[in-house]
């Protein structure tokens, strides 16, 4: 490439990697443009002919048919990529140590019922699965995102904090790295455990992805309401009015009355118009899943109750730095476990120990998923 | 800020006697303040006490009592719309408290909104006359009237409202609407409120494909999927691509959400009109980024009054990476066509809409056009309309804070440039929205928004959340002494004398700033004029008088200001260089620790130099580019050592350091060579515009029209070379005259638009 070429843009850069993946032969040429020569099955699905030329800046290089973002040139990518790309797996080498484990474990864990200590220490291994999710919300606007979400398969944490360290080193990590013994990680999960990881922790993260989204929306709504009953509210104080003019038995207070109750109904249908038109639906699309290997400390702490203690294991990320939060077992939601239950020691947010709505009771939601097991309320 | 409740008693012999019709004391009692003033008219219950208040809310705005006071005697006039304005500009300063609450609440009643005025005050603890008395603005004792008040509001919340036609006499009790009211609150006055639901839904599309476990690795397809991703978001605009490519830019959600819009939504033809200081250029600048990024504009002209060209060149570049010629290139007077040709312009429109080039400009073809100060196209027959309706456009950026000052067929005529027709004829507008004789009030307010929405954005301080914080400015005049007051007048004569004919005008200006600057910056100045210009002998006499001064009358103020309260941040500015060395070395040899900032720094040295500003220096030393395009929050105290004649320039100083983000009540010391020019411009600013109380961006917005044909500094250059005193005197009052009408007729747009928007066009 010449050096007095421009830097291509995003779209450029992609389809120029996307032809030479599939063994077409490129060169870029002036003004933001590629001269490609493009092997037979391509051709089918990009609709070009063998030798084509492709522009992407406002200004196109003569007889080049234009590529952009808002065009259909993504449908032909996605076409041309099928459902490669979808899984891989990486591994990340670091090698920091952890210094003092009781600090750091006094650092990141803090029971509000119970009592820990950290029983062991040891350099290990994890694996961690990482899942795009394209989200698409739609309500009276739209916003697309992608959401990622870590799961460690050796503890079960998802650690979003860890997440947000290590992914600049992601685009850099390799495969051809010597992995640890098969024997020195986790195990596979059964898909339908990882599934319900995710349906359980998704929704709070969109929830805070969506968070500016969605005030905006909320207070498009209470100007539209305050409209509504503005609106409604001259009608029905004037009918009001002119009810109270007239008798009790007058046919005009009667009309009026009916009147009165008509904008009320009116009133109740306009509200639940806004209700359908601020309705926020989320679609989710996962796009692909990262297999990340990597060295951990993983200390082994004794959690203890009243009635039971049990033994959890938490992983200090050598490359983030960082001990891993176990997860709420109850929201797998991104705020930190405050307390444990009695009977299975289950690490939960207040609202997994909360009393029930129906009947005062405090209950573990994560021991009764289905409801408070004293009055069956769910 | 204090908003707790005074803790007055009520007694008998307290209660005012209530409103008399004896005449106040006149406004202007010299020494008592505004609010002193308006304290007195609300006790006399003076009949021109509404007047007053007008003025004092153009005069004080930013005082914390006095749009309090003013909102009170506006109440006590029945006058309630006025008094919710001044409690909405009042809270864009400050934080609402009990007192807000109180009027607001009064306010509502008075509006016919009893309802609403009784559950805020209800909510607000404010429905004894004891409390409510309490909340009432410091030092006014109306507690009759107030009791009045309240006393209505509890009797009009227990029966039906008044009919909204005119009162008529009073009538027999009717019975009470208990028997018609709707069942579900049947002694309620008002609609029983309902909250619309609201839900969320979340669908896994295609939970079943989901992969957790894989056999070969396929790093290059992986990532080429995250990249087809992530470029599908791009589509429709719902993200932005230009946003990590600004470059010193603090991006506001509410501008991302404006820029979304004027892309997905208005199509890129849209008004943008959000309040002064919340960034129209940053939006409008993202918008044309964003178009460049996706290949949908090449060509761009930025039309803008002459004193903004400079600094629209300056923000393209070097906050969105865009280069663009302008209308001050050498090109354009060599080869008009040539000039016109080039792909990114930005012009003076006064340059653009001459004959001659506004023939080669409707020649051309433009992707994107943006008109800052858009108002000036308020008039369809004006040549500034005429041009940009001539231009071959795709998108068209219409920016400006008060797009309607006078006439509501101001706003038909922007609005049609951006979608032509969507207000049918001027006739049939004026007929559908105007009410006959009164140009400013529209008939169908709520219409005419609903159709604005469709083509304009207005965010305002509300919007943002923005509150800013208390300013304090002061004015330090240092007397000279005799040499260098002598000094003083001899330049000036000087200067009459080499300018007289019209020349040297650029000169004459360095000169008198530069000797208002410093000694050693009038030493400097005139060593080097006269090395261009030769003149007599009287000139090197002068400059020999100048460097045996040393140090100025300034110098002495400077040091007491910065070794008061040690331990605070302090930004001085100073715009000579000469002078700068002068002040760095006089720092150094006092052993005072200092940074210094200024535009001959490279990137690294300036960040070096607000490290240590942040980290361990007490004093930043800074040219005119001091501090720009960085976070200097956390510094709350600014000295402005010399002062610019362009007010914008003062201006964008304060903005350094009050902006989104300072929590602090902000400082300015002014200081200021007694017998100057600057001390003269000084006084005009504070006097005549309040500048040093006004929002950063508003100084700009007053001056607009004042600055069409001549800066505010070339006004002032002129009115000081006047031949006699009495000349010169006559100069600067005609000067006063015009910015007090422009501050007067700007206020009169901002209390009209924001009559006629509201709220409801922004882009939350």
């Amino acid at each position: 490439m010449s050096s007095m070429l421009a830097e291509p843009g995003p779209l450029q850069r992609f389809v120029a990697e996307l032809l030479t993946a599939e063994g077409a032969l490129i060169e870029p040429i002036e003004p933001e443009g590629l001269d490609a020569v493009v092997p037979p099955s391509l051709q089918q699905a990009l609709g070009v002919p063998e030798l084509c030329r492709l522009g992407f800046g406002t200004a196109l290089p003569e007889a080049a048919a234009r590529v952009g973002i808002e065009s259909d040139w993504l449908e032909r990518c996605a076409r041309v990529m099928g459902e490669r790309g979808r899984w891989t797996k990486v591994m990340l080498d670091a090698s920091a140590g952890l210094g003092d484990a009781e600090a750091a474990l006094a650092h990141e864990l803090a029971l509000d019922n119970a009592t820990f200590r950290l029983v062991a220490a040891r350099p290990a291994w994890t694996r961690y699965l990482l899942f795009d999710l394209r989200y698409t919300a739609i309500s009276d606007e739209k916003r697309d995102g992608v959401l990622r979400c870590i799961v460690n398969l050796a503890t079960g944490a998802l650690p979003d904090a860890v997440l947000e360290r290590i992914t600049p080193w992601l685009d850099d990590a390799g495969t051809d790295a010597v992995p640890p013994d098969s024997s020195m990680l986790p195990p596979d999960w059964p898909r339908s455990r990882v599934l319900d990881v995710l349906r359980h922790a998704v929704p709070p993260r969109l929830a805070e992805a969506l968070a500016q989204f969605e005030r905006g929306l909320r207070r498009r709504l209470a100007r539209d309401q305050d409209r509504l009953h503005a609106y409604h509210n001259d009608l029905y104080r004037e009918a009001m009015r002119r009810a109270a003019g007239a008798a009790e038995g007058d046919p005009v207070h009667q009309r009026e009355q009916l009147r009165i109750a008509a904008i009320g109904r009116e009133y109740r249908a306009k509200l639940d118009d806004l209700g359908h038109k601020y309705a926020l639906r989320v679609a989710l699309d996962w796009t692909r899943t990262l297999e990340l290997v990597m060295p951990v400390v993983r200390l082994e702490v004794l959690v203890r109750r009243r009635k039971a203690d049990r033994t959890v294991w938490l992983d200090w990320n050598r490359l983030a730095r960082r001990l891993e939060s176990p997860p709420c077992e109850d929201s797998f939601g991104p705020e930190r476990p405050r307390l444990a239950c009695d009977d299975a020691v289950h690490l939960v947010s207040a609202a997994g120990l909360a009393a029930c709505p129906g009947c005062g009771k405090p209950y573990c939601r994560a021991c009764h998923p289905g409801g408070c097991p004293k009055c069956g309320r769910a | 800020m204090d908003d707790s409740l005074p803790t007055h008693r009520i007694d008998d012999q307290a209660t005012p006697p209530g409103f008399q019709e004896t005449p106040t004391a006149p406004a202007s009692t010299g020494t008592a303040s505004t609010a002193d003033r308006l304290r007195a008219a609300l006790a006399a219950r003076d009949p021109q006490a509404p007047a007053l208040a007008e003025d004092a809310m153009r005069a004080a705005p930013a005082d914390y009592d006095v749009p309090l006071l003013a909102a009170l005697i506006m109440l006590v006039a029945k006058q309630p719309d006025r008094a919710l304005t001044y409690l909405k500009r009042h809270q864009k300063r400050w934080v609402p408290g009990k007192r807000t609450d109180l009027l607001t609440a009064l306010a509502l009643a008075q509006q016919g909104h009893v309802g609403r005025a009784g559950t805020m005050l209800e909510a607000a603890g404010l429905d004894t006359l004891y409390r409510a008395y309490g909340a009432l603005p410091q030092g006014v004792n109306v507690a009759e009237w107030l009791g009045g008040r309240l006393a209505e509001i509890a009797r009009k919340r227990g029966r039906s409202p008044p009919p909204k036609a005119k009162p008529k006499p009073a009538k027999p009790a009717r019975p009470t609407p208990r028997a018609i009211a709707m069942p579900a609150a049947p002694a309620l006055p008002d609609l029983p409120r309902l909250e619309a639901g609201f839900t969320t839904s979340i669908e896994f599309a295609n939970a079943d494909a989901i992969r957790v476990t894989g056999d070969l690795p396929d790093p290059t397809w992986f990532r080429l999927r995250g990249e087809l991703t992530q470029l599908g978001l791009f589509q429709g605009f719902d993200e932005l691509l230009c946003l990590p490519l600004l470059h010193g830019v603090e991006t506001h959600w509410y501008q991302v959400e404006t820029v979304r819009k004027v892309l997905k939504q208005y199509r890129g033809r849209v008004l943008l009109a959000d309040e002064v200081g919340l960034g129209k250029t940053i939006e409008a600048g993202m918008v044309v980024k964003e178009y460049m990024l996706r290949g949908m504009a090449e060509r761009v002209l930025i039309l803008t009054p002459a004193s903004l060209v400079g600094q629209w060149r300056e923000e393209m570049a070097e906050k969105f990476s865009i280069d663009c010629a302008t209308t001050h290139d050498k090109l354009l007077r060599d080869d008009p066509a040539a000039f016109w040709a080039q792909p990114r312009v930005i012009a003076s429109i006064a340059a653009a809409r001459r004959k001659e080039h506004a023939a080669l400009l409707a020649e051309q073809g433009y992707d994107v056009v943006v008109v800052d100060e858009a108002h000036h196209l308020k008039d369809q027959s004006s040549a500034s309309y005429h041009l940009v309706n001539r231009l071959q456009k795709r998108f068209l950026l219409l920016l400006s804070a008060t797009p309607v000052q006078n006439n509501l067929i101001e706003l038909y005529n922007l609005l049609t440039l951006l979608q032509p027709g969507i207000f049918k004829t001027p006739k049939e507008f004026r007929a559908a929205y105007m009410v006959h004789g009164k140009p400013r009030e529209p008939v169908n307010r709520e219409k005419l928004r609903d159709l604005m929405r469709g083509v304009m954005v207005r965010n305002t301080r509300a919007l943002a959340a923005l509150r800013l914080p208390r300013r304090h400015a002061a004015t330090l005049r240092a007397a000279p002494e005799p040499e260098e007051a002598a000094c003083y007048r001899v330049l000036t004569a000087l200067v009459r004398d080499v300018a007289a004919d019209g020349q040297h005008r650029l000169a004459a200006q360095h000169l008198l700033s530069a000797a208002g600057s410093s000694p050693a910056a009038a030493a400097v100045a005139i060593a080097r004029f006269r090395e261009r210009h030769a003149p007599d002998k009287s000139w090197s006499a002068l400059q020999s008088r100048y460097a045996a001064l040393g140090a100025g009358a300034k110098q002495a103020a400077l040091l007491d200001l910065l070794q008061r309260n040690p331990a605070e941040k302090k930004m001085v500015f100073v715009h000579h260089r000469d002078s700068l060395a002068h002040l760095a070395g006089l720092l150094r040899a006092r052993g005072m620790a200092f940074a210094t900032f200024d535009g001959s720094m490279s990137g690294p040295e300036k960040d070096a130099s607000v490290a240590a500003f942040r980290d361990s220096v007490p004093i930043l030393l800074c040219s005119e580019s001091g501090g720009e395009g960085r976070n200097l929050q956390f510094c709350n105290t600014l000295i402005n050592f010399d002062i610019p004649w362009n007010p914008m320039a003062i201006e964008q100083r304060i903005g350094r350091i009050d902006r989104i983000g300072q929590v602090r009540e902000v400082f300015v010391f002014n200081l200021a060579t007694a017998g100057t020019i600057e001390d003269q411009v000084l006084r005009i600013l504070d006097e005549k515009i309040n500048m040093f109380e006004l929002v950063v961006g508003e100084v700009g917005a007053i001056l607009g029209e004042l600055e069409e044909q001549q800066d505010f500094s070339t006004m002032v250059l002129e009115a000081w070379l006047q031949a006699s005193d009495a000349a010169r005197d006559a100069a600067f009052a005609a000067l006063e005259g015009q910015l007090t009408a422009a501050r007067r007729d700007y206020e009169d747009a901002k209390q009209l638009d924001e009559a006629l928007f509201g709220n409801e066009l922004d882009a939350g």
